[in-house]
């Protein structure tokens, strides 16, 4: 197969014996559910784009395990040029969706593992790399697209794992067998996660000795048995039940989050990647968070849209040519621009690690993300500034439909003559999903907390930032002689 | 005969103007001229790499035995599809 279309991602999701909660019921048709379905579709744009010619540079790469053509998502950056193609490609399909697309989180979990098992077996002689090459054949023929489970449920905060009163508040090892281990435990804010064939459960944080049964990494099918998902909600989720065609701002895309719960499910040994090598739990959070800080680069997209929403309603308002209103605009321009920067830079200053596998520049890709943690606000908050307050006191579409009061608000809501009211309508509604919607849970919470929170990126920076140097340079120009 | 064109595009990342839309028109203007190639495996004489933007990132490799024409903007149109109905 290795490149599905998306019809075929649709109907291989249809075949998965999912076990889904929302709402307090079971979800029987997952795909056609109007919650989750404008994530599926979401998702289906990787796969579609890919077998576009106006898209496919970017949007696939050559195996390099098999030589073939396959979806990005699915690679392992071979070079520089890989890396910056990944930023690009986030862009691409942020823009293009408007919200989060999923797909990232597994494409920087199987380049993770593609770097750190191959650094377990040369310490440790063990033979996870060839292992995680044949599983990694396995997603690439497929085109399978993968849940990145990394965060626990975490329990205190000021605990460690062994120290936990309910010790499943992280994911752990309950038992070892001779054809593979048990597992226990959560995945909590999954992204994506019941669009997906694979999840591949990685640990949360640097584990100690003492908490060698939470230093695991594995993949399972995600309809494994005794896997259950528990959908988050999305503020304003219920609107994609309305069946209207604008108020959901957004009408084609969106991205969901799920807590999936593992309820002693066994893992057989051709699919565990780490196993009690806790000195290698923090290499693999690290290297997976740094990958993922770059992804980032999808905000960027989602910021396109935005500006290009901003700027239709300061034109359907008649504010367009205001000084202000277009400085607005060019700050909006100039800090996703900023944004896009970070993301290109750790991209173009990427290494090859001893696998080969080309790992971005880490300090690089954490103060692009502790950007990211930061712009999108001021770029809602300049796009809430133009849009007017109409954007959170507006009725509803069916006030609209209605024979009762749309002629008011025809006549009430037309600002530019020559724009109709409706349209005013659709990017006001737009525009709200963006910055208080569903999309909103992309665009800014998980902008924040995505890839990890503020402070860990601050820790990254002052790890890696060559401090000494800076201060060698600075005493050399003023005569310090240590 | 005519010579046969193949249409690479950059990914399209940011691209400053359609470039789809500009493709079809390059098709329109350029019918009869010239015959389209339409995939990888098919033969062509020269190739129309039609880039987003002067970043011109599309990967051309596969295409270094042939004559590229480049776009990067919607102005090299006009002086692509002079050159093209002088070739064909
Ligand atoms: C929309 C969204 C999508 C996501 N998608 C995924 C996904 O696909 N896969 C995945 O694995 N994860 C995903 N995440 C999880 C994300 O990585 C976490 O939200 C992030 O790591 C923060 O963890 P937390 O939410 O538990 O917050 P907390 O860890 O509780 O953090 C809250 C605050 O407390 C601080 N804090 C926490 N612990 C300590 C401590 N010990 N000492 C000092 N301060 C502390 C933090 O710095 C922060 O300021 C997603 C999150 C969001 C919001």
């Amino acid at each position: 197969m290795t490149m599905m279309t998306a019809k075929e991602y649709e109907e291989s999701l249809r075949k998965l014996r999912l076990q889904v909660y929302m709402f307090g019921e079971r979800i029987e048709n997952v795909v056609d559910h109007p919650i989750i379905r404008p994530s599926m579709n979401a998702v289906a744009k990787t796969y579609e784009l890919a077998h576009s010619p106006e898209h496919e540079d970017l949007m696939t790469a050559v195996s390099h395990i098999t030589g073939k053509k396959i979806n990005r998502f699915t690679h392992i950056h071979q070079n520089v040029g890989d890396l910056v193609k990944k930023s690009k490609m986030g862009r691409l399909l942020g823009r293009e969706t408007g919200c989060c697309f999923q797909r990232c989180v597994g494409m920087d979990t199987l380049n993770a593992l593609s770097i750190v098992t191959y650094n377990i077996d040369s310490k440790y002689g063990t033979a996870y790399y060839p292992r995680f090459l044949k599983y990694l054949e396995y997603i690439q023929e497929n085109d399978l697209m993968v849940d990145g489970a990394m965060t626990d449920p975490k329990g205190h905060r000021g605990l460690a794992p062994h120290q936990q009163p309910d010790p499943d508040a992280f994911l752990r090892v309950v038992e070892e067998r001779k054809d593979g281990i048990v597992v226990r435990g959560a995945k909590a804010h999954q992204t994506g996660a019941v669009n997906s064939h694979e999840v591949v459960v990685m640990p949360t944080l640097s584990m100690r000795k003492e908490d060698a049964d939470y230093a695991v990494s594995f993949a399972l099918p995600s309809d494994a048995e005794g896997i259950t998902y528990i959908m988050g909600r999305q503020s304003c989720d219920t609107r994609k039940l309305e069946g209207g065609t604008m108020d959901q701002g957004n009408i084609l895309f969106g991205g969901h989050e799920a807590l999936v719960v593992f309820d002693n499910v066994f893992v057989p040994w051709d699919r565990v990647f780490m196993f009690r090598e806790v000195d290698f739990s923090g290499q693999l959070v690290e290297t997976f968070a740094a990958y993922h800080r770059q992804s980032y680069a999808c905000k960027v997209g989602v910021g396109d849209v935005l500006i290009g929403a901003a700027q239709t309603i300061a034109e359907y308002n008649g504010a367009d040519k205001a000084s202000h209103i277009r400085d607005k605009i060019v700050e909006m321009n100039h800090l996703n621009e900023t944004l896009y920067c970070g993301c290109i830079a750790c991209a173009s200053e990427g290494h090859k690690e001893p696998s080969g596998t080309y790992c971005v520049n880490i300090l690089l890709a954490n103060v692009h993300k502790h950007n990211v943690t930061r712009f999108p606000f001021e770029l809602s908050r300049l796009a809430q500034d133009i849009a007017g307050g109409l954007m959170v006191t507006l009725p509803s579409e069916k006030d609209l439909r209605s024979p009762d009061t749309g002629r008011w608000i025809r006549k009430y809501f037309k600002a530019n003559p020559d724009v109709p009211a409706e349209n005013r309508m659709r990017i006001l509604r737009l525009i709200e999903n963006l910055t208080l919607g569903t999309a909103a849970v992309g665009y800014l919470t998980e902008s924040i907390h995505g890839a990890g929170s503020p402070q860990a990126q601050r820790i990254m920076i002052s790890r890696r930032v060559n401090l000494a140097e800076k201060q060698r340079a600075a005493k050399k120009l003023c005569g310090i002689e240590d | 005969m005519k010579p046969r064109v193949r249409i690479k595009y950059c990914g399209g990342c940011n691209p400053k103007y359609d470039r789809v839309a500009l493709v079809e028109e390059l098709k329109a203007r350029l019918r009869g001229t010239v015959a389209w190639a339409s995939s990888d495996a098919d033969p062509c004489d020269m190739v129309v790499a039609v880039q987003g933007c002067e970043t011109a990132c599309a990967d051309l490799t596969a295409f270094a035995a042939y004559e590229i024409y480049p776009i990067t903007c919607p102005e090299d149109l006009e002086r692509l599809i002079e050159e093209m109905r002088m070739k064909g």
